[in-house]
């Protein structure tokens, strides 16, 4: 059992893997390498798939590609609403990148979701951009008077919210995806053959994406509450 | 384990980067295929609807020159029956009086030819009561030319009692 904790505590750890000497050196995290490693795979996949584009007689791979980002995109703009439909992309980026995150371990990369760095990072990121697609939807002045609708008395939860809802957000992610991790470690000690197998393919795929899919449409449920 | 550091603003700016690229690489040229076919698409449907609208304008057209045609056709037939029928008249006009003049002419001649056969067969009557009468009378009977009118009064006579 000692061993066990040992492993799991080690695992969830993240490793400095360099630091860049910079003032008092700025440590590089694991996540933030892992991070990388995704951008580079999804950047050169989009790079590569998207050669060659016809209008007419498309190959397979263009038909894929062309029915999967619609798919994507259509999801998350439909969340969004007609009038937040200009942050699809941003959004469904988040949505690959959370998505393909959880379920990296697979590959035997520690997920960079398993970082608070990273969840506290899109979660922050999720509610700035509420905020400003508030700003941009009614204007400061409609954005600030937002915060007492729909009656004055509401005004402190309406500012706690600007706390509560990232906190939740990055909350969810960062334990999910290490709740399922310790599960998965605990049966792997169960039982280490077939078992693991099964309940993988729940909690390091099903939950992994689901949880990408969480955060993406409360961000975008928040969004769409910001420009009505 | 929860550690909170500069990795925060590392991953703020990967996420920005990777969802510019994304954009650049991914969403971007997506959208403009598609929408490039959706105008191709626009501007084929359009033409098939000009190419329609014309050919529909050619088919009206072509059905009212064929009306036109027909009613041409009708006029001309229209025309050459009552042109027709009216030199079928005068053909027949012409014929009938032809047939009359004909007719007539024939008449006539078949008068003046019985006339003619008459005048001879008094003549000849006369010639011959003439000749019988010098025969049975001889040279006795007064001058020849009195015999010769007598006779013809005679005859004259027994012509306008008959």
């Amino acid at each position: 059992m000692e061993a066990v904790a040992e492993h799991i505590q080690e695992e969830l750890n993240v490793q400095t893997v360099f630091t860049i000497p910079i003032g008092g050196g700025l440590p590089v995290a694991e996540s933030v390498v892992v991070t990388w490693i995704i951008m580079g795979v999804l950047i050169l996949l989009a790079f590569f798939l998207t050669r060659g584009f016809k209008t007419r007689n498309i190959s397979k791979r263009q038909a894929a590609v062309e029915v999967v980002v619609t798919k994507l995109t259509g999801l998350v703009g439909g969340m969004l609403g007609e009038e937040g439909e200009s942050y699809t992309t941003y959004l469904t980026t988040v949505l690959l990148y959370i998505g393909i995150a959880n379920i990296i371990g697979i590959f035997g990369f520690k997920s960079p979701t398993k970082d608070l760095n990273v969840t506290l990072a899109l979660a922050l990121m999720s509610i700035i951009l509420v905020q400003i697609a508030g700003i941009r939807a009614k204007g400061v002045k409609g954005w600030l008077k937002a915060f007492t609708q729909p009656i004055a008395i509401v005004t402190p939860f309406n500012i706690l919210d600007l706390v509560t809802r990232p906190l939740s957000l990055c909350m969810r992610l960062f334990g999910n995806v290490l709740g399922a991790f310790v599960i998965m470690k605990l049966i792997e000690q169960v039982l280490p053959v077939f078992l693991p197998a099964v309940f993988s393919v729940y909690f390091d795929l099903f939950d992994g994406l689901l949880q990408a899919y969480v955060f993406v449409f409360l961000t975008s449920l928040y969004i769409k509450e910001a420009v009505e | 384990m929860l550690r909170i550091d500069i990795n925060l603003i590392f991953t703020v700016i990967n996420i920005l980067v990777l969802a510019i690229a994304m954009k650049i690489f991914l969403f971007k040229p997506v959208k403009d295929i598609i929408d490039k076919r959706q105008k191709e698409a626009d501007e084929e449907y359009e033409k098939a609807t000009v190419a329609k609208n014309k050919a529909d304008e050619l088919r009206q057209q072509y059905d009212d020159s064929l009306l036109k045609l027909e009613e041409e056709k009708k006029e001309t037939l229209r025309t050459a029956r009552k042109n027709a029928d009216s030199e079928y008249q005068r053909i027949i006009g012409l014929a009938e009086s032809k047939a009359a003049t004909i007719k007539s002419d024939a008449q006539i001649q078949a008068e003046s030819t019985r006339q003619q056969v008459l005048k001879r067969a008094e003549r000849e009557i006369a010639d011959m009561v003439l000749n019988a009468t010098e025969k049975m009378t001889g040279e006795a009977v007064g001058g020849k030319e009195i015999n010769s009118s007598l006779y013809d009064e005679f005859l004259s006579k027994a012509g306008e009692e008959q």
